[in-house]
């Protein structure tokens, strides 16, 4: 099963950095005016015919993995990340118009391509299911908070397109400035998806960074040498980039969206997460409460897992407050989209693994 | 979440009921003008009906949410230490006393997180009466005559040339009700909607949150919540707290994978009320057992030692001289092995050492049992040994005649039971659902409004969608092109 799954998984991250790479080329396309207006066109639609193929053989690997292990995918970090990685393509084709929409491609794919990357940077192995995750409420859980955490990505992607978009109109020092923070961290991110992928495939685990004082027992250590970690990946990494680009990346992908309304990637980002915030209602709340009732006679326990979903449904909570009522548009609604991100992603494979459990039973 | 008023359908729909309704004030009126001579009371009211002030109540709750899951919080610390000399030891003097001062050590039931929760609840209730109101009236008395401006200003619509020898109205309206759209048709001014279960989605989503906050508070009325951890060994009989009958644990039944993670975890019990043996079940991880009013849930388990043979051998031979069984729960008071008699001087189920260097027992569990025994020869003197049941090699007094091995031990399952009753719970459940189910109806159901009004020989119809431009725009398209008008538009419908 774990070759299988390795093959299926290299093959579907062919196919996603392939998608990736004929959507920046055909963005580059669409800049030049030699070329005839049926050449690009030509090119999106093949880019968004690949994406369909990798979306196939994700699909496969979700089935197969379900299959051959007997049990829902729904227990490791891989398994979360994969399923994000996964909903994350599917709104993207949704959304893409049939490839139309190119910029939302390149963007989307890079996204998704990290999501499953940094998946690919956990233990494929499936674990077994302990006594307290053998539940359908468990499932359910699991499966509608990625599932909505892969639309909420794309949303959060799209409202990134559109700060790059209006960045010249009105600019301020500080939004410049989170921009390029926020590209320094995808990239670093990404960096560190690599990073960690190639180590697990070639070496078998992360090498340690931080002199051994650093690396106690205590799990923090070792999060602490992953941070570090990623910091040095993403500084090579975002280096590099930047010498491609000849400047800033903020600027580099401001050149990727020029030309699209800004009210197009404004409504594209609110699709989005509109898609996303039922599900994750559903799953970060509705069925986890339910679940732990069952489990254990205890609906809310402020486990840090918990805590963690409800935060990032808070802050989404916040953002559809502000712009269905409060009339919040355009930059504002696009920054709590990005930020609300980061932190769906800790409450899905960080809190887990980095917070202490307040109980003794989240093991079993 | 959704409000009719503030919606780029503009003033028309919902100035009608607004100036009907005059008994409250219009939501949208300017502040500096109703604080003038408003009391104290309408002053709250107007605070918790706003938007701004929920977000900022949203933004507290999550922030204080996430600075709870940083400190340690109390009874979830690995230390025997308590709370006050614990916590300025692991955050430091200062620190570590204003965490305690502040309640950051309890924090999700501190006062001032309790007050958060309180103030949303209050949002909740004040900002969805606020706008229920409105919204009411928007759907059920929608304005079938908006002004003219009102049509052609709307981000989608089309025109169309009037029929001949038709009404102008009747064949849209026809169309309409053909769509499942709800068709006022009146004065050659026509409004129609469909997807009004959707407008309400947002307000069932807000009394479910409501009733899960409420079901969570009633843990506060005497006798509604019971919550209580019971530890019953193999065999043994509880009386489970706050009832009168009694649980007995047949069998503790624990189950691995090979690679030894915990695969299934329950307890066989019987329940016995009255003298009589009532049920027999078991109590799962996942599958409660349920008798009169009162859920009892699988937990955890402990593993005890239960008995131990202890071989009691010559220290200078080596030979055996007997051995005697050990009850470590119960232990007997007396052994006689050859020509020993051995009593139990002292008993520590849980040993260690306390500040001052004296053994005493850590807890009442079976952990780490040892004994203080006094033995005394035929005729001899009698002398005191340590016994350690785990470490029998370790030995205070290496002179003395005899020593102990520990050949072989005992184990027993306690079953960890929670004996747990919450009258709130099916507030919860139903609060739980209604959320759910509330914000699938929001996000699901697109309420779509269409007017149209004659004008001279072309029927003018605009169109509004309370989600995405985008969800009218196939719709609209068929519908225009049935009633053979080449006039669409639409703002950014396409995408």
């Amino acid at each position: 099963m774990i070759t299988v799954s390795r093959y299926l998984l290299a093959g579907i991250l062919t196919v996603y950095v392939l998608a990736t790479v004929l959507h920046i080329r055909c963005l580059a396309m669409l800049r030049r005016v030699d070329l005839p207006p049926v050449q690009p066109r030509r090119a999106a639609v093949l880019s968004f015919r690949v994406i369909l193929t990798g979306l196939a053989g994700h699909t496969g690997l979700l089935v197969w993995r379900w299959l051959a292990a007997g049990q829902p995918p729904v227990v490791t970090g891989f398994d979360a990340m994969s399923l994000v990685a996964w909903s994350a393509m599917l709104c993207l084709v949704l959304f893409a118009r049939g490839g139309r929409r190119v910029a939302l491609g390149a963007f989307g794919t890079t996204l998704g391509l990290i999501l499953l990357a940094y998946a690919a940077a956990f233990p494929i192995e499936s674990r077994p299911l302990v006594p307290t995750l053998q539940s359908h409420w468990q499932v359910l859980r699991a499966f509608s908070t990625a599932l909505g955490s892969g639309a909420l990505a794309v949303g959060g992607a799209a409202a990134a397109m559109y700060l790059l978009r209006v960045r010249e109109g009105g600019r301020t020092w500080w939004e410049d400035a989170g921009l390029e923070a926020g590209s320094f961290a995808a990239v670093a991110w990404a960096g560190f998806a690599a990073l960690a992928l190639g180590y697990r495939w070639l070496a078998g685990d992360l090498p340690r960074v931080l002199p051994r004082v650093w690396l106690t027992a205590a799990p923090a250590g070792k999060y602490l040498d992953t941070l570090v970690l990623a910091l040095l990946a993403g500084t090579a990494l975002y280096g590099l980039l930047r010498m491609a680009a000849g400047g800033p990346l903020r600027a580099l992908g401001s050149r990727a969206v020029t030309g699209i309304s800004p009210a197009v990637l404004d409504q594209l980002s609110y699709a989005g997460v509109a898609a996303g915030f039922p599900l994750l209602t559903l799953g970060t709340i509705v069925f986890a409460m339910l679940h732990a009732q069952q489990a254990v006679g205890a609906y809310w326990a402020w486990e840090p897992t918990e805590t963690w979903g409800l935060i990032a449904w808070l802050v989404y909570t916040g953002y559809l407050h502000l712009r269905r009522v409060h009339g919040w548009e355009g930059r504002r609604t696009a920054w709590v989209a990005i930020i609300a991100f980061p932190l769906l992603v800790f409450a899905l494979v960080g809190a887990p693994n980095v917070l202490p459990s307040r109980s003794g039973t989240a093991g079993m | 979440m959704d409000l009719g008023a503030a919606a780029p359908v503009g003033p028309a729909p919902a100035a009608a009921p607004a100036a009907a309704a005059p008994a409250t004030l219009p939501a949208g009126a300017p502040a500096s003008l109703a604080t003038q001579d408003r009391g104290i009371l309408e002053q709250t009211w107007d605070f918790f009906a706003s938007v701004r002030v929920a977000a900022v109540i949203i933004g507290l709750i999550g922030l204080a949410s996430a600075v709870g899951t940083l400190i340690e919080q109390e009874g979830a610390y690995s230390s025997w230490q308590p709370p006050d000399s614990y916590y300025p030891e692991r955050y430091g003097l200062a620190l570590g006393s204003f965490l305690l001062r502040w309640g950051l050590t309890q924090l999700y039931t501190s006062w001032w997180y309790l007050t958060l929760l309180l103030m949303l609840g209050a949002s909740l209730v004040v900002g969805s009466l606020e706008r229920l109101v409105p919204l009411w009236h928007t759907l059920q008395r929608p304005n079938p005559a908006p002004p003219a401006a009102f049509v052609r200003r709307l981000a989608h619509g089309f025109s169309y040339p009037v029929p001949r020898g038709e009404l102008p109205l009747a064949a849209l309206s026809r169309a309409l009700r053909d769509r499942r759209y709800r068709v006022i048709d009146t004065d050659g001014r026509l409004v129609a909607d469909r997807g009004r279960w959707g407008r309400w989605g947002p307000y069932i989503t807000h009394l479910g949150v409501l009733l899960v906050l409420m079901g969570a508070l009633t843990r506060a009325i005497p006798g509604f919540y019971f919550d209580q951890l019971i530890w019953v060994r193999d065999g043994d009989i509880a009386k489970v707290p706050n009832t009168s009958w009694y649980v007995r644990n047949e069998q503790l039944l624990l189950a691995s994978y090979p690679d030894g993670t915990p695969r299934s975890l329950r307890t066989a019990v019987t329940v016995i009320d009255g003298g009589a043996e009532i049920l027999r079940s078991q109590v799962a991880v996942n599958h409660p057992l349920s008798y009169r009013q009162m859920q009892i849930f699988q937990t955890s388990f402990q593993q005890e030692l239960g008995k131990a043979r202890v071989v009691v051998a010559d220290r200078r031979t080596g030979a055996p001289i007997g051995s005697f069984e050990l009850d470590l729960m119960q232990p007997d008071r007396n052994f006689l092995v050859g020509d020993y008699v051995i009593a139990i001087q002292e008993y520590y189920p849980d040993f260690g050492l306390d500040a001052g260097g004296k053994p005493e027992t850590r807890s009442s569990r079976v952990q780490n049992p040892s004994f203080l025994l006094e033995i005394t020869p035929r005729g001899g003197t009698p002398f005191r040994q340590w016994l350690f049941v785990l470490l029998p090699e370790l030995e205070s007094d290496t002179h003395t005649p005899v020593r102990f091995q520990v050949p072989e031990t005992h184990q027993v399952f306690t079953s960890g039971l929670r004996v747990h009753r919450d009258v709130g719970l099916p507030g919860v459940e139903l609060g739980l659902l209604l959320a759910g189910f509330g914000v699938l109806l929001s996000f699901g159901i697109p309420h779509r409004r269409i007017w149209a009004l004659a004008a001279g020989d072309r029927v003018v119809v605009g169109a509004w969608c309370n989600r995405y431009p985008g969800c009218l725009y196939r719709e609209l398209t068929a519908l225009a092109q049935h009633l053979g008008s080449a006039s669409y538009w639409s703002e950014g419908g396409a995408d």
